[in-house]
Order: C-alpha cells, then sequence, then structure tokens
C-alpha cells in the first residue's frame, strides 16, 4: 500500500509504560539509596501497560484523519509518539515531511515576555527559523486580532487572548503535517469556528492534519479518514464515516465489556488531595458498572477533608462517549456538611439516559475553583431494558429518556389510562 | 488511509524516522541544527526575563560579583592578609569571582532547566539539548559585563596584562564547559531525582572553598596542594586571574589535566542525558 503521497507510515508501533507497584517508586536520589542499600537484590513488582500496542497505518498527503477511541484507548499517546515528544517501545514510524504539533496551546509561552516576543520564542520552539516567523508575523497577528496588545507582557492576556495567540502561532506554521490534540475545546464557539476554518485550508493547502478530539461533531465537520483505537490497539482506520459506524458498534451497549461487569471501587490513595476512592454501585452496594435505562444510578465517593472545611461542593457529572457533559450533579448548597473523613453517597432514582457508554467525573469545588478534578476512571453502560413497563424501553432516537404517562381518549370505548 | 499488512514504508532524504534509540552518543546533529535558531531564543527569553522587572537592572550582574568581593576583601584581604603579590586584593578577589560565577550560575542554572520546563517537554517536541545548552547567550552576557567592570577595575588600578591574555579565552572556555558537563548530568538526574535540586546548591557553596577564588591558588601550604590540585576547576581559575592580573602562577599540565577532566565531564553529561533523555516526557 506504500503509494508516492504516503506522509506518515506507521508499522507495528507499541508503547508500553512500566508501573511499580508494592512501594512508591523512589523519588528522590537519596530514597532511591537508602532503598538499595537496604536491599540491593529487590526487585519492586512491575506491570508493563502498553498504551498503545502493534498499531499500522498509513496516512496520504492532504487528508484529515480524525484519530477516535475512548478514553484511554490510546489516542494521546499515539499523538505524543508520532511528534517525537515520547519514543516508542517497539515498532516504527516514517513521516515525510516537517511536523508541526499542536498538542497544548501555549506550552512554552512565558508570562512574562510580551505578546510579540513570544510569537517568536513560541515559533522557535515549534521548530521555524527566525525569518520563517517574521515572514508570518502579520499573518500570525491578524489572525490572533490582538495586535493592540502585541508589547503588553501575555500574563496580563485574558485567557481568550492568550488561547488566540497561541494557536495562531501553531496554526501558521510552514508544516506539511500538524498533530493537533484537543486544541479545540478551548476558546470561545466563534473562535473554536475560526480555528476549524483554519485548519480546513491546511488541508487545503495540501497538507495533513491527524486530529485527535472527543467531540463527533466536529470530528465529522473537519475530517476525511479515520482511526479507531481501542485498548492500545487500531481496529479500524478508513474513511471517517465507516471508522464513526465501528466506534458506534464498538460502543453499543449489547455487548457489555466483561470489565464492566465485574467492577471494583476506585481506589485513588492519595493521587488526589481529597478524593480518595470512588464507586458506582447497585442496589445490593456492590460495585457495578451498568444501569438499565431509568434505573438507578447510586455512586459512592469517600472524601478526606480537614476537620474545619467551609463551603466545599461535590460535583458528579456525566460526560456521553463523545465527551459531552450531560448531567451535572451537586451536594445541596445548605445543609451539606462536607468536613473531615466523609463518605458520599449520591442516588438518582431514574437516570434518564439513552443506552449507550458513559463517563462519570467527580470534582471537589472550594472558593472559585476545583480543589480536585477526576477525570474519567469510570466508564459505564447504560443498558436498554424495559424500566418504565410500556414494551418500548428506551426509545429509538433523542439523547435523554423519562417515563411518561398517557391518556387515550377514544369515543367508542371508555376512558383508558396506560401507565 | 487504510488498514495495512506490514509491507514497505517510506522511504527518502526528508523522512523522520521514529523508532526506540540506541546507541550511547548518538547525537542527532542536522535536528540540532535544524533548531539553531532555538539556542538564541532561548538566550533571549532569558535575558530578557534576568533583566527585567529587576530594579537594578545590568548592576546586578556587576554588584554580585563586587559584593562578593567585598567581603572577601575584608575577610581575606583585611583579617587574614592574604599575599596578593603587590596587586590591590580588591582585584585579586574579583578576577576570581568573574571565573568562579562563570563556572558556578552555569551550573545552578543549567541543573534546573529541564525541571523547570516540564511542562514544555511534555507537550512540545524539540532537541531537548538545547534547553541546557539554550543558558549560555545569558550567560556569557552576564560574564562579558562583569568583564567590562574588571576592566575599568585594572585600568583603575593601572594593571596591564601580558602575553598571558591569551590563555584568558581558553579558561573562560574550560570553565563553560565544565559548568555544562557537570549541568547537564545535574539536569538529567534532576528530572528523576528532584533532591538534585538541593545537593547542587550545596555542593557549589562547599566547591567555592577549594577553588582558588578569594585567595591565589599560590597560598595553600605546599603539603596540601598535590590534593588541592586534583581539583579541575583550579587551573582555570587561576588561570584566568593570572592572564588579567599576573597573580599566582600559570602551568601548563594544570590547565592540560583541567581540559581533559571538561572533556570527560561533558562526554559524561552527554551520555547521562542522551540515557535519560528518552524517558524525559514519561518520567517528568
Amino acid at each position: 500500500m506504500s503509494s508516492r503521497d504516503t506522509v506518515v507510515s506507521v508499522r507495528g508501533l507499541s508503547k508500553s509504560y512500566i508501573i511499580e507497584h508494592k512501594a512508591r517508586e523512589a523519588g528522590t536520589a537519596a530514597e532511591a539509596l537508602f532503598r538499595f542499600l537496604a536491599n540491593p537484590f529487590r526487585s519492586p513488582a512491575r506491570e508493563e501497560v502498553w498504551s498503545l500496542q502493534d498499531v499500522d497505518f498509513d496516512i496520504r498527503k492532504g487528508e484529515i484523519v480524525g484519530v477516535i477511541g475512548r478514553n484511554g484507548a490510546g489516542k494521546s499517546t499515539l499523538l505524543k509518539v508520532l511528534s517525537r515528544i515520547t519514543e516508542p517501545t517497539r515498532g516504527e514510524a516514517r513521516i515525510a515531511g516537517r511536523v508541526g504539533s499542536l498538542i497544548e496551546v501555549g506550552t512554552g509561552f512565558q508570562p512574562e515576555l510580551t505578546g510579540r516576543e513570544n510569537i517568536f520564542l513560541n515559533g522557535a520552539i515549534l521548530g521555524m527559523r527566525k525569518s520563517e516567523i517574521a515572514r508570518r508575523f502579520d499573518q500570525i497577528v491578524d489572525f490572533s486580532g490582538v495586535e493592540k496588545y502585541l508589547d503588553t507582557p501575555v500574563k496580563r492576556y485574558s485567557s481568550g487572548m492568550y488561547v488566540r495567540l497561541a494557536f495562531a502561532v501553531a496554526a501558521h506554521l510552514d508544516t506539511d503535517i500538524l498533530f493537533v490534540d484537543e486544541v479545540l475545546s478551548v476558546g470561545d464557539a466563534e473562535f473554536q469556528n475560526k480555528c476549524l476554518g483554519r485548519l480546513s485550508d491546511v488541508a487545503d493547502e495540501g497538507r495533513t492534519v491527524v486530529f485527535v478530539g472527543h467531540n463527533m461533531a466536529t470530528l465529522e465537520s473537519l475530517c476525511t479518514h479515520g482511526i479507531l483505537l481501542d485498548k492500545g490497539r487500531l481496529l479500524h482506520a478508513g474513511s471517517l464515516k465507516e471508522t464513526i459506524g465501528e466506534y458506534q458498534r464498538m460502543i453499543r451497549p449489547d455487548h457489555v465489556p466483561e470489565a464492566m461487569v465485574q467492577a471494583a471501587p476506585v481506589d485513588y490513595g492519595t493521587r488526589y488531595e481529597h478524593v480518595r476512592s470512588a464507586d458506582m454501585v447497585d442496589a445490593n452496594g456492590r460495585s457495578t458498572r451498568r444501569v438499565a435505562v431509568g434505573g438507578k444510578l447510586t455512586v459512592r465517593v469517600s472524601l478526606d477533608l480537614p476537620p474545619a472545611m467551609d463551603g466545599a461542593v461535590f460535583v458528579v457529572w456525566v460526560d456521553n462517549s463523545f465527551g459531552h457533559c450531560i448531567l451535572t450533579l451537586k451536594t445541596p448548597k445548605t445543609g451539606s456538611r462536607l468536613q473531615g473523613r466523609c463518605e458520599l453517597t449520591c442516588e438518582v432514582d431514574s437516570i434518564p439516559l439513552m443506552p449507550g457508554e458513559y463517563i462519570l467525573n467527580f470534582g471537589l469545588w472550594k472558593g472559585a475553583g476545583y480543589v480536585d478534578l477526576v477525570d474519567g476512571d469510570i466508564t459505564f453502560v447504560v443498558y436498554n431494558n424495559d424500566t418504565f413497563g410500556d414494551g418500548w424501553g428506551a426509545h429509538s432516537t433523542g439523547v435523554c429518556v423519562t417515563p411518561s404517562r398517557w391518556q387515550v381518549r377514544n369515543r367508542a370505548l371508555q376512558n383508558v389510562e396506560v401507565a | 488511509m487504510t488498514m495495512v499488512n506490514g509491507d514497505t514504508l517510506i522511504d527518502g532524504p526528508d523522512v523522520v524516522i521514529i523508532r526506540p534509540r540506541k546507541g550511547w552518543l548518538a547525537i542527532d546533529l542536522p535536528l540540532l541544527w535544524k533548531f539553531r535558531d532555538l539556542l538564541m531564543a532561548f538566550g533571549w527569553r532569558d535575558v530578557r526575563l534576568r533583566y527585567r522587572q529587576t530594579f537594578l537592572g545590568v548592576t546586578w550582574v556587576v554588584l554580585q560579583p563586587l559584593l562578593g568581593a567585598a567581603i572577601f576583601t575584608i575577610v581575606f584581604g583585611m583579617i587574614a592578609k592574604m599575599p596578593t603579590q603587590g596587586v590591590p586584593y580588591l582585584v585579586v578577589a574579583y578576577s576570581g569571582l568573574l571565573g568562579w560565577t562563570l563556572f558556578s550560575t552555569g551550573l545552578s542554572r543549567a541543573s534546573t532547566c529541564l525541571v523547570a520546563s516540564a511542562e514544555l517537554i511534555r507537550k512540545v517536541y524539540f532537541p531537548r539539548l538545547l534547553m541546557p545548552l539554550g543558558i549560555i547567550p545569558c550567560l556569557l552576557l552576564d560574564f562579558a559585563i562583569g568583564g567590562i567592570f574588571m576592566m575599568g577595575l585594572m585600568i583603575y588600578y593601572h594593571i596591564v596584562p601580558g602575553w598571558g591574555l591569551l590563555m584568558f579565552p581558553v579558561a573562560t572556555l574550560i570553565l563553560l564547559g565544565m559548568a555544562m558537563g557537570l549541568g547537564i548530568v545535574a539536569a538529567s538526574l534532576a528530572v528523576r531525582y528532584r533532591d538534585i535540586q538541593y545537593i547542587v546548591p550545596l555542593f557549589v557553596q562547599l566547591m567555592m572553598y577549594a577553588c582558588p577564588v578569594g585567595y591565589s591558588a599560590a597560598a595553600v601550604p605546599a603539603y596540601i596542594r598535590p590534593y588541592y590540585d586534583l581539583n579541575p576547576l583550579v587551573a582555570p581559575i587561576e588561570t584566568l586571574r593570572w592572564s588579567l592580573t599576573g597573580v599566582g602562577q600559570f602551568s601548563l599540565g594544570s590547565l592540560a589535566y583541567s581540559i581533559v577532566a571538561t572533556v570527560i565531564a561533558m562526554l559524561l553529561g552527554l551520555v547521562i542525558f542522551r540515557n535519560t533523555e528518552r524517558k524525559f516526557a514519561d518520567v517528568i
């Protein structure tokens, strides 16, 4: 399949991370030394976790490829390997042409420096020559719309201005291939559209874009092709339409993955400041990752808070598999005493979600921001079931479900009430 | 785009190959060259950050070693009465500090440069070696400003350097090379072990007393000298002062020893850097 216009070819690409169990990894040289002296032959239990496994694909010039998959499918790892931020463990990728990557806009911006200085610094970090940046300078400034503040330190910029300038620099690079991850989730809708437009232009100029996105609408409007990853493996590569079809088949809740039936509480240890563990449980208090349409959703979280903590709010929100937040649940404004060690239980009697895969996120809100933000560790499935007893189960279209009462008046018969 | 079954890969002069890297000392020089403007961009960033938002600006560069020299003058010059071969003690101390500061600030800044830019390492690709190398421009600028002040002192005290001045750039390069070599080792280790941040300042502090900074090596008792001279920083600091003021001695042998040590330090730095670089983004 190697044709002349192939610009990216990937063969057997794999990336593993070593996770050391039992004892925490030594974080300081002194600790490492003491441990070695204490027991020079001890080798910690190690687990190799594969984020990417034997991935093969080719991308041709001018394609806009969307990388699709669940959380943790290896999408970001793929982009990180391809943009050389991290090395693969096995396998090989070849890229013809100059690569630019927009993994996160604005990294490398120096708050103390002015907009103008940051354009040059950021351009250089992204691999541009000074003369190239100078040539593109007006375009960048024009796109970002911050010309009035070019000589102001960027620390005084609003977050919107900051993001606009950062995107502008990266999107005007003279690159043949552009890797983009999640950048479009920032900024206002107008700017997002502008960014999308810019990415389409990039493709029209004959350049190639590889795009990781959770937003299906964005993927559909932007991409021509798709790559579907699951647990680090490539499931499908082809046109975007096919790939989205494969994805939807994959997350279809008829097959509840075994891992979701045999669930266990997620123990965070001390990974977060206050959230210690979280779980979703069924009516018997057993850990589960599935709930029937209209069924009862129960979430349990254990927190370790300071004895005197005022004004903390615990938030649970549910994202659908495209990354859209569709439901937010909060501890009540008054009367929820979030202090000390506490076990929180959140119950939703009738979950109004369509069958599908969803992600639970948690956050502890205090003052004006999140103290803890726990993202996407619990994925659950809402499966179709005739919970409402109307013989239908979930309806075939729509985004939410709710029980309904109907009255049908029929002149010939008596009034009939249907539950 | 399609699924493929492991057949031929693209090839050509412009093709970048991404695969697990092997080899102990493979430095991608063409890539460094491609990113050459980044070196100056990092340099400019440091210079601007250093001289912006500080009340005294450039004055700090002179003031720091000058205050150090003043303290030395009081301690060594007036109380301990170090021999200075007729040259004012202030000049002896300042010329020692000029070389020492180049080494110590170079080492300190290089050692923290990777950890301080963790975000950048996790999110953007560029040759990581440019981060420690990127501090050189600012370092040399500081050194130049300090050097101009030194010239002022020499003119004021009517000190005329001789042919020895030719050794000045050699000594400077050794100190810079040593700072980079050790700095890169420290920076690579600091990615994994954060306590390097505490070890380096301690090392720098202790090292200063083992170097002829506030005194000439000639003042060191003869029976200690063989051990004292094992420190490869002794020769360049002593040579730098000698080249400007004529105080102390010049020994080609000692300088050659330092050059060898510097080359070893730099190679060690590169090897350690190369072999930890691949893990930076995963560990930092």
